[in-house]
């Protein structure tokens, strides 16, 4: 009985004096609630329990009353109105005002001696790997020679090679059969020698995304024209 | 419940609603349930009672940022987040002590006094514009993106909107009240 009715009191006062929603409360229940408290028990200490019960309903109904007359009156706040008084503010009052509405969190920002241990514990036991960068080598002139590739011939006699067999092939070609058959070797420089023949705009690509088909298609190099967009696309000689 | 394991609860609660987890502080109600058990909300209700005279609250702040009650249905309470909060207006000085300079608080109550009157949700110009009619620009900037790291501000494509901390910790309406006030 006892441990019920000081239940309803902490119940009320979280509510009226914590600063809740006070609409969060039904008053009937809680009316009922008590009323059926009182009648069974007349002894003083539940009689006293009683009456703090009902002063917090009283608060209660006075907070909620209150609550639905603020709700009301700032329904609607024009923006413009709100500008004003914060550019008429000086920031020193403006601060006041949101100190005045703030209940900051409270949180645990340190290590517990009990984390620090477990961290501890978990370091040395932690296996010990290691990722070994792939050497990697930048494609010099030296790795194109190996390719039979010189840097003088991309600019003179190999694009103007491929130019020319595009040119021959009727000017559309699919990507796979320019670079043609033969050995590694032969495909990569070909390869090579198109992308540089894509780059100095003697040739477009035409995509066929469905068909999942690329197509170098021959075209009058502009010296002066910059592409619009770049993009790289990745295909797998071999 | 067993009545003996009580204390131990409501220590094992105060510790979990200090948590913090990725800048988020407190715990869901479900975190609580699995540690405490399905009383859980009486376990708080008691914590609550102990930690009011120390000016601390327990707040549970539901998923719509809303405040929601203990005796709140419980499929609500256990996607709720538990918070601990104070009760109390921090005064200037304190806050200066906790980090936040004079210019900060400003500048968020500008923040949110002009989100707040939009209706939730203004673009990032605006807010921008109305800041550096107070502050310079790399200031504006500055705090803007400290708002937004605190968990003050949410950006929602080019607009802002009140942020998860402002929903747990800040009354806009009060906010508004006082500004006009101010």
């Amino acid at each position: 009985m006892e441990k019920e009715l000081r239940d309803l009191v902490l119940e009320l006062s979280s509510i009226v004096k914590g600063g809740a929603d006070p609409l969060s409360l039904e008053f009937q229940p809680l009316m009922s609630r008590l009323k059926g408290l009182i009648k069974r028990s007349l002894e003083f200490r539940h009689l006293e329990l009683d009456m703090e019960a009902l002063y917090d309903l009283a608060l209660l109904v006075y907070s909620q009353s209150k609550h639905l007359r603020d709700k009301s009156s700032v329904l609607y706040v024009d923006p413009f109105l709100v500008r004003l008084a914060m550019l008429g503010s000086p920031p020193d009052r403006l601060a006041e005002a949101f100190l005045q509405s703030w209940r900051p969190s409270v949180a645990r920002d340190v290590l517990s001696h009990e984390m620090m241990k477990r961290s501890y514990y978990y370091w040395n036991n932690l296996k010990e790997y290691a990722i070994e960068a792939e050497k990697t080598e930048p494609l010099l002139g030296k790795s194109l020679e190996s390719l039979g590739i010189r840097y003088d011939e991309l600019i003179s006699e190999g694009i103007a090679g491929v130019r020319d067999e595009l040119r021959d092939r009727g000017g559309r070609v699919l990507y796979e059969d320019l670079v043609g058959g033969g050995s590694l070797n032969e495909r990569l420089r070909k390869a090579v020698l198109i992308s540089f023949m894509l780059s100095y705009g003697y040739a477009v690509v035409e995509k066929e995304p469905l068909k999942k088909k690329f197509w170098i298609v021959a075209k009058d190099r502009v010296p002066d024209e910059r592409p619009k967009s770049t993009e790289s696309i990745v295909t797998v000689v071999s | 419940m067993e009545s003996a394991g009580l204390p131990t609860k409501m220590r094992r609660a105060a510790q979990l609603l200090f948590f913090k987890s990725h800048r988020m502080s407190g715990v869901k109600g479900w975190e609580l349930k699995r540690s405490l058990g399905s009383g859980y909300t009486r376990v708080l209700k008691l914590l609550r009672s102990q930690m009011e005279p120390l000016g601390i609250s327990i707040r549970a702040v539901g998923d719509d940022g809303s405040e929601l009650s203990l005796d709140s249905p419980e499929d609500r309470l256990s996607t709720a987040r538990f918070i601990l909060i104070l009760s109390d207006p921090v005064r200037v000085s304190d806050a200066k002590t906790s980090g936040w300079s004079v210019d900060e608080l400003a500048g968020l109550t500008m923040c949110l006094g002009t989100i707040g009157s939009r209706g939730d949700k203004t673009p990032r110009s605006e807010v921008e514009e109305i800041l550096r009619q107070k502050f310079p620009k790399w200031k504006v900037r500055n705090f803007i993106s400290k708002y937004v790291k605190w968990g003050y501000l949410e950006e929602d494509g080019e607009s802002l909107v009140p942020g998860w901390r402002t929903r747990a910790e800040v009354d806009l309406k009060s906010l508004l009240r006082y500004v006009f006030g101010a």
